[in-house]
């Protein structure tokens, strides 16, 4: 494509680097910030430097965080004695959605896949077992991992490797339909399979 | 169920491409490289959402493009022949199937517009057989091809046989890479992994070996009426022909020789047991046609093989495939021809696609033909 401008071409070339965004939209959004007031633009290239600078992984859950404690972790209304155990904080976000679980997590950063050359010591799991060792208040633990054979293979991993805290353990149903990642998944239905999650 | 219609865009040599077909014999012919072939393998990318001759995509989307669509509508017969002609989800007389294929993204596939989730729901639902020169494989030394071939057969007729395939195949490549991980080394195994990746293993290895069995039972008989009639075995002049499965599940003690293997497996970084070892051997007078077979006795076996493939198909599903062969009348000598031509009149057998470089030949074997037939001059 050509712009006639270099500072057009630049900043469509960033914005074209976000995922789902090809070069035609890159432009509509870059000709749409020329138009808004330049305030909105600083507020926006702050908030974004901002997000990259100060967001974290909070060190207990492993979930996005402001502090070094998220902000789940630290509250006091949250039910400590459950732990959901998810692959990603996006996970997190869309059962948060459904205010319908009031315990906490744990955001494992992926499934085992020796073949993606992801081992059980690449995610979050020893940082679970530690948890656990901390806190004798947990109970439960329910896991909400998408529904994969590598789904599957982390939750067995996972249930072998906690057997010694004779925890309950559970699988959120499978209301999710299959095929579909946690976080597209209905709202509604992911809420209702937190509840009626099944005994594993 | 047959294939009126068939719109290719940007599919290999064709840039935009549609034709309608009768629901009895339609005759390809064409000079070499004009493009007949790709009409098969774009039929058979309707039923199978692959391509019969690459295993990527990518072979077949036009050079310098960067995605291609096929697009199907298949009709009911007017009058219905052999079994029942039904495909669960048909609304009416006709759907249609929809496939497009993009670089760097996820097939799509269509059925009467609606998406499908999981794209193995729709195998089996268009039965389809191919028979094509680069069938030989069948006959080299790797097992592999001959596994592909009753794989082929049985992911086609048993949707849950696909479903335990796909898992093997998805754990099998998990536990080998974990193996290579090790890097020979026995310490660094993570056992807890490891054990539940053999638990699946073994667990599918039971389901397949089963399957497998059982699918030869009804195979093989089959196969021997086809070979007789194709070789022109009597009862006087028989060759004894046979087709045997030999897989380690079928020893006693398989499961204890799956786990001893493991330090050998480390060292090799692969997986030495299970039925991706499988083979399947054809004997005539109990000796084998791969090795010892004559030129004839191996071109008639490997027909028998693919015709028995039709009417196993056929038998299970209550309906014909379509029927897609490629270059047939380049292979064979006239006493063979003549076979195939009488099974190609049975009137079980439905659709069929058959290409020929040759169109004076393909005329001069049709002039006697019973079944209704439509040339396609490409
Ligand atoms: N991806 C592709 N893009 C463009 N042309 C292709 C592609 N793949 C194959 N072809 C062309 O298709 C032709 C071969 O078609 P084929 O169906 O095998 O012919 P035949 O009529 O001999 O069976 C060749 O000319 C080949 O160059
Ligand atoms: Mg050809
Ligand atoms: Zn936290």
């Amino acid at each position: 494509m050509e712009f006639s401008s270099k500072l057009i071409a630049q900043a469509v070339k960033e914005i074209a680097k976000l995922p789902g965004i090809g070069q035609r939209s890159a432009l509509r959004l870059a000709l749409h910030l020329l138009k808004q007031p330049e305030a909105y633009t600083n507020t926006l290239s702050q908030a974004l430097q901002d997000l990259r600078q100060k967001v974290r992984y909070c060190q207990k859950c492993h979930h996005l965080a402001d502090e070094n404690i998220c902000e789940i972790c630290t509250s006091p209304k949250r039910d400590n004695s459950m732990i959901c155990v998810v692959e990603s904080s996006q996970d997190v976000l869309a059962i948060e959605n459904t205010n319908q679980y009031r315990g906490l997590y744990h955001v494992l950063g992926g499934v085992i896949s020796p073949m993606a050359g992801i081992a059980p010591q690449d995610l979050q799991i020893d940082s679970l077992l530690a948890r656990l060792v901390d806190n004798k208040e947990v109970k439960e633990i329910i896991f909400a991992l998408n529904p994969t054979m590598d789904g599957d293979t982390t939750i067995f991993y996972i249930t072998k490797k906690i057997q010694p805290f004779n925890l309950q353990t559970s699988a959120i149903a499978r209301g999710v339909p299959v095929g579909s990642e946690l976080e597209y998944a209905d709202e509604i239905t992911l809420g209702r399979s937190i509840l009626t999650r099944l005994k594993m | 169920m047959f294939l009126s219609s068939l719109r290719l865009y940007q599919f290999k040599n064709y840039e935009s491409f549609g034709a309608e077909f009768c629901p009895d014999v339609n005759i390809i012919v064409g000079k070499n490289g004009a493009g007949k072939t790709n009409i098969l393998d774009a039929i058979y990318y309707l039923a199978l959402t692959k391509s019969y001759f690459h295993s990527t995509d990518l072979p077949s989307i036009q050079h310098e493009k960067n995605l291609f669509t096929i697009k199907g509508i298949f009709s009911s017969p007017l009058t219905p022949k052999g079994g029942t002609d039904t495909i669960e989800d048909t609304k009416g007389l006709n759907f249609n199937i929809f496939l497009g294929i993009e670089k760097n993204q996820k097939k799509i596939l269509r059925f009467d517009e609606v998406p499908y989730t999981k794209i193995n729901e729709h195998i089996g639902k268009i039965p389809v057989v191919m028979i094509a020169p680069a069938d030989d494989t069948w006959l080299h030394a790797g097992s592999e091809a001959r596994r592909k071939f009753f794989d082929g057969i049985l992911a086609q007729i048993d949707n849950l046989y696909l479903g335990y395939l796909l898992r093997y195949n998805h754990f099998l490549t998990q536990r080998n890479s974990l193996l290579k991980q090790c890097e020979g080394r026995t310490n660094r195994i993570d056992l807890t992994l490891l054990e539940q990746y053999d638990e699946e293993l073994l667990y599918l290895c039971d389901k397949i070996f089963e399957k497998r069995t059982a699918f030869l039972e009804i195979f093989i008989p089959i196969f021997l009426e086809y070979y007789d009639f194709i070789a022109g075995n009597s009862t006087e002049n028989t060759e004894s022909p046979a087709l045997s499965y030999v897989s380690q599940v079928a020893q006693e003690d398989f499961k204890q020789q799956f786990k001893n293997s493991l330090t050998v497996d480390i060292f090799k970084q692969r997986t030495s047991f299970g039925i991706h070892k499988d083979d399947f051997e054809g004997l005539l007078n109990g000796y084998s046609v791969r090795k010892f077979g004559s030129q004839g006795q191996q071109k008639s076996f490997l027909l028998a093989l693919k015709i028995a493939q039709f009417f196993v198909i056929q038998q299970q599903k209550g309906f014909s495939p379509i029927l897609l062969l490629d270059d047939i009348f380049d292979k064979l000598d006239d006493f063979r021809m003549q076979k195939l031509l009488e099974i190609l009149q049975n009137p079980i057998i439905g659709q069929t696609f058959i290409t020929d470089a040759r169109p004076e030949r393909s005329q001069h074997l049709f002039k006697n033909f019973i079944k209704k037939y439509q040339f396609l001059e490409l």
